[in-house]
């Protein structure tokens, strides 16, 4: 789930490629012999990473990179088995991940000495004192069918709505992108977004009263838009931009829309792997990634925010609407509680 | 072909499968009682005629009555025939008990009747001590017992059995056959028995129908069939004999010359001059002499013991056969002897060549 | 020698499966399973007894028995008419019936759940073909219900039904069958007496087949109703994937362990016993 599903079609990839390497093109800082940077990300952040961000650091830096690309859960794994004698020097993950990897003491946290661009980035987007930052942030609205559903929905609370019974699908709280359902239900009961965290029972409470309109709770995201783009669905909520734009850009008659209590932003998170080799150019491919030139340039391909307060909101978003932050260490404390009582008061 | 009514009466029975036809007309009666063999080769129509009378193939024409009712489109199971298949086909997740008492359970009977009527039937066959045994665990000549006491039990008017003997080791063979012969005379049960062994067909029948391509070519007791063969196939079929093809050279008065590789021969028939035809003697009505009236010289190729007597094998044409039976061979005699045989007038048989009308 | 001569060599071919299974099945089987008896350290039961002090659990367990029930059941419907069927075809029929059960293996179940779901939809053809027959009035929604789900998960399992009665049936003499009619057997009472005990081994296979299949399946359910359906077998994928918690995914494996096979060997033994009474 989560950002893996990035998949920016071809053509915006070369688009940008191109732009970034002119952007880049700049004198080199550090011009040695050819060295290696391996980086571990998400199997799906292989396109865009490999044709915008390595040609761009590649000739800035005059160093080689290598991008594993699998999932989050993987990456730990190799981080956890190689500890004490890391290959990788960087890692992209979730943060839910992020935090495991803190725990068990993998990563280096990140400086403005040696990061200067986390001055730039939005403060709610670097995560426990530094320790990793947000690059992106793929974007939480509500994806509706422009056929069936021609006039788009202004609110959350219209996922609640009589008329739409057995034609609303969620995602499953196992899923990332399910969890600010339960902030959302919180928000509509008349909670602030931190009490909305913190507590929730009203939560849970006003998600009982969707029930009815449930036409199923999804684990797998390409069957939710299956069922979507056949009409079969009015409306996924919570949906994330990375995938439902990109559906529409390939042409489903689907738009996502930013209800007017706000949006969510979605952790795509980049640390710097304790014990790493290349340590400075690490630290410089962080920096690249949080700057606004790259940003600006991956914000479109991915359908994503950027962090870097330099780079414009995406069209779509009015400069007013709310953002909200999900505290994931939260999350992770209590996220199996939830699941549980979840599995409870949401069963058929 | 004429039959007198009988007990069981199959007329013009009919059979194709695709383009080949299996059963060309039949006409077939059978007294009460009587045990009747349908003998001959695989592929001649002896098993889809008994298919045909047990209700298991439906006839494209012709009729059926047994005992009086036309069953030729009843189902088997209301039949009232028992059939012994050349398998057995016993029920495996049965018994021997099961397997003889199934017929009866299927007819609705009582257990204090069933019980007996199994313990009876194969105290018939010898197996009273094997009811409880899985069929699995008997030989063949014991399976056959209890397919014989299975459809037994029913009572039925009429027994057919297919081959019942023919996955049994000779001995065990004759042995089943005197058996099988005693029990249906304890029971007095009419039966149609399928072979293709012209021995078992001889040992065990009051009438053998011998069947060729689809037909009965001849009905009759075992000894008008192996003394007086209708046709150049049922002498071929059933028993030995010295067979020698040729032509008719002159015909007069009911009597014929024929004339063969071995020399002209006399016969009582009444044939066409120019009209190819076989000629056919058994080997025990032939003499070593030169008797007459019918004498023809032949080379001694080969002597086969036989206990009591021996066969001498003459040297013959191509597609013909000169067997005689003598009580021991000639003093001096041996391979190369040229050997003078003769026979009666009436023990030469003669019959139009296959494919010739006569 | 002698040693040698006691080691059947029989048992030689069957070795490298053993190994094979020993090692990726076995093994693996037995730290789970250990999982689930070990409690911070120390053997305990602890986590079957908090497990079934949960009426939510109970459910869970009612759930996965309940739909692997029906899914067998149904399949058996229809799957042993057409094992019978595909037995007495001959030719290229039957050639033509074994290529349509056994092509739908090599198609995906997650492409198979997918083609459901526009089969079960509202405006699918079953909808529609019951609002045409009037069985329904309004069209109705059969995707994300427990019928659904059966009727998807029989799709998918129904040739493990089909083909070990087929090939017990192939073994049959069919003289049994003409045997029972001369012996005054009617069709029913042939059924019933013959067809019946001689297709139980059969049956029993595919039941179990099919049986313990659709208790431990995954795929299906979580494409064909979603999350609001937890089996014990999701349960347990989601415990090891997702939530991180062996001792909970361990504990769980081991109840569905224990309940499929004390439904595969009870359901055996009975049906020994039913089919030797006969």
């Amino acid at each position: 789930m989560d950002v893996n599903s990035i998949r920016p079609s071809r053509r915006t990839l070369l688009r940008g490629a191109v732009a970034g390497t002119a952007l880049l093109s700049a004198p080199a800082i550090l011009r040695a012999q050819t060295k290696e940077l391996v980086v571990g990300g998400a199997a799906g952040h292989k396109p865009w990473v490999e044709s915008i961000v390595v040609p761009a650091f590649e000739k800035k830096y005059g160093a080689k990179v290598i991008f594993e690309g699998t999932r989050s859960l993987v990456n730990l794994e190799k981080m956890q088995k190689n500890k004490g004698s890391q290959y990788m020097s960087v890692v992209q993950m979730d943060d839910p991940v992020m935090i495991l990897a803190v725990k068990e003491g993998l990563l280096e946290p990140l400086t403005p000495a040696k990061v200067p661009n986390l001055a730039e980035i939005t403060p709610a987007a670097i995560h426990m004192d530094g320790m990793w930052a947000n690059y992106l942030q793929p974007w939480l609205g509500i994806a509706h069918n422009t056929k069936t559903m021609p006039t788009p929905p202004k609110s959350w609370a219209e996922m609640f709505d009589p008329k739409y019974k057995g034609r609303i699908v969620i995602p499953s709280l196992q899923n990332t992108e399910g969890l600010p359902l339960l902030f959302v239900a919180g928000l509509l009961s008349g909670l602030g977004i931190d009490a909305a965290q913190a507590d929730v029972d009203a939560g849970f409470k006003k998600l009982a009263s969707l029930k009815p309109n449930l036409l199923t709770i999804y684990t797998q995201q390409p069957q939710a838009y299956n069922l979507l783009e056949q009409g079969e669905a009015s409306m996924i909520g919570p949906a994330m931009s990375s995938y439902a734009l990109e559906r529409k850009a390939a042409g489903a008659p689907i738009d996502l829309v930013a209800p007017a209590e706000g949006v969510f932003a979605m952790p795509s998170g980049i640390a710097v792997i304790k014990g790493g080799p290349q340590s400075d150019l690490a630290f410089a491919y962080v920096n690249e990634l949080l700057g606004a030139e790259l940003q600006a340039q991956l914000a479109g391909p991915t359908h994503s925010l950027a962090t870097n307060t330099a780079v414009p909101r995406p069209a779509g978003l009015s400069a007013d609407l709310e953002i909200h932050q999900i505290d994931w260490a939260n999350v992770a404390a209590k996220r199996n509680d939830w699941i549980s009582r979840w599995d409870r008061e949401m069963a058929l | 072909m004429t039959t007198t009514p009988g007990f069981l009466d199959v007329a013009a029975a009919a059979k194709t499968f695709g383009a080949a036809t299996v059963l060309d007309g039949v006409d077939l009666a059978v007294a009460r009682g009587e045990f009747v063999s349908l003998l001959g080769p695989s592929g001649c129509g002896k098993t889809t005629l008994l298919r045909i009378v047990a209700g298991l193939i439906a006839p494209d024409g012709g009729r059926v009555v047994l005992d009086g009712d036309d069953i030729t489109r009843r189902p088997p199971h209301r039949r009232d025939v028992g059939v012994v298949f050349q398998n057995y086909a016993l029920f495996p997740h049965l018994d021997v008990a099961g397997n003889v008492g199934f017929g009866l359970k299927a007819r609705g009977r009582k257990t204090a009747e069933i019980g007996p009527s199994v313990e009876r039937h194969l105290d018939l066959v010898r197996m009273g001590a094997f009811a409880d045994r899985p069929v699995k665990a008997l030989s063949g000549g014991q399976q056959q017992r209890v397919a014989v006491a299975r459809a037994l039990a029913i009572e039925p008017k009429l027994m057919l059995l297919d081959e019942p003997f023919s996955a049994l080791d000779r001995k065990l063979r004759e042995a089943m056959q005197i058996d099988l012969k005693r029990i249906l005379r304890e029971v007095g049960t009419t039966a149609i028995f399928v072979t293709h062994d012209q021995d078992e067909a001889l040992t065990m029948s009051d009438r053998i129908a011998v069947m060729h391509a689809g037909r009965i070519e001849q009905l009759g007791t075992p000894s008008e069939i192996y003394h007086r063969p209708a046709t150049a196939f049922a002498l071929d079929f059933v028993g030995l004999s010295t067979r020698l093809a040729g032509r008719v050279v002159s015909a007069s008065g009911g009597e014929v010359v024929v004339e063969t590789a071995l020399g002209r021969i006399p016969a009582r028939a009444n044939l066409y001059p120019g009209s190819a035809a076989v000629v056919g003697v058994r080997p025990e009505r032939i003499r070593l002499d030169a008797a007459g009236p019918c004498t023809v010289a032949a080379t001694l190729t080969d002597v086969a013991f036989q206990g009591a007597r021996v066969l001498l094998h003459g040297a013959a044409a191509e597609g013909d056969r000169v067997l005689v039976e003598a009580p021991s061979l000639p003093d001096g005699a041996g391979q190369g002897t040229r050997l003078t045989l003769s026979w009666a007038l009436e023990d030469t048989l003669v019959f139009p060549a296959e494919g010739e009308a006569s | 020698m002698t040693g040698f001569r006691r080691l059947d060599p029989v048992s030689l071919l069957v070795a490298p499966a053993v190994g094979y299974l020993g090692l990726v099945y076995g093994l693996p089987l037995l730290l789970l399973l250990g999982h689930s008896f070990v409690v911070d350290g120390t053997p305990s039961i602890a986590s079957f007894v908090r497990f079934f002090a949960d009426p939510f659990d109970w459910m869970v367990i009612a759930n996965t028995l309940r739909i692997a029930l029906a899914v067998t059941l149904v399949s058996l419907v229809i799957g042993w008419p057409t094992a019978i069927a595909l037995a007495r075809a001959k030719g290229a029929a039957q050639a033509a019936i074994l290529v349509a059960i056994i092509l739908p293996l090599s198609v995906g179940v997650v492409v198979k759940a997918f083609a459901w779901q526009i089969v079960l939809r509202r405006d699918g053809v079953v909808s529609q073909a019951l609002v045409w027959l009037h069985v329904w009035d309004e069209p109705q929604r059969l995707l994300f219900t427990e019928t659904g789900l059966v009727v998807g998960a029989v799709n998918v399992f129904v040739p493990f039904m089909i083909l070990p009665i087929y090939s017990v049936l192939k073994l049959v003499d069919p003289r049994l069958d003409e045997a029972a009619a001369t012996l005054g057997a009617g069709p029913f009472f042939r059924f019933f007496l013959v067809a019946l005990p001689l297709s139980l081994p059969g049956i029993v296979t595919g039941v179990a087949f099919v049986f313990s299949m659709a208790v431990s399946m995954y795929v299906v359910p979580s494409l064909l109703i979603g999350d609001r359906f937890q089996t014990l077998a999701t349960l347990t994928g989601r415990s090891f994937l997702f939530m991180r918690n062996p001792q909970l995914g361990s504990t769980t494996a081991v109840v569905l362990l224990v309940l499929a096979v004390a439904v595969v060997v009870g359901s055996a033994k009975l049906s020994r016993r039913f089919g030797g009474a006969s």
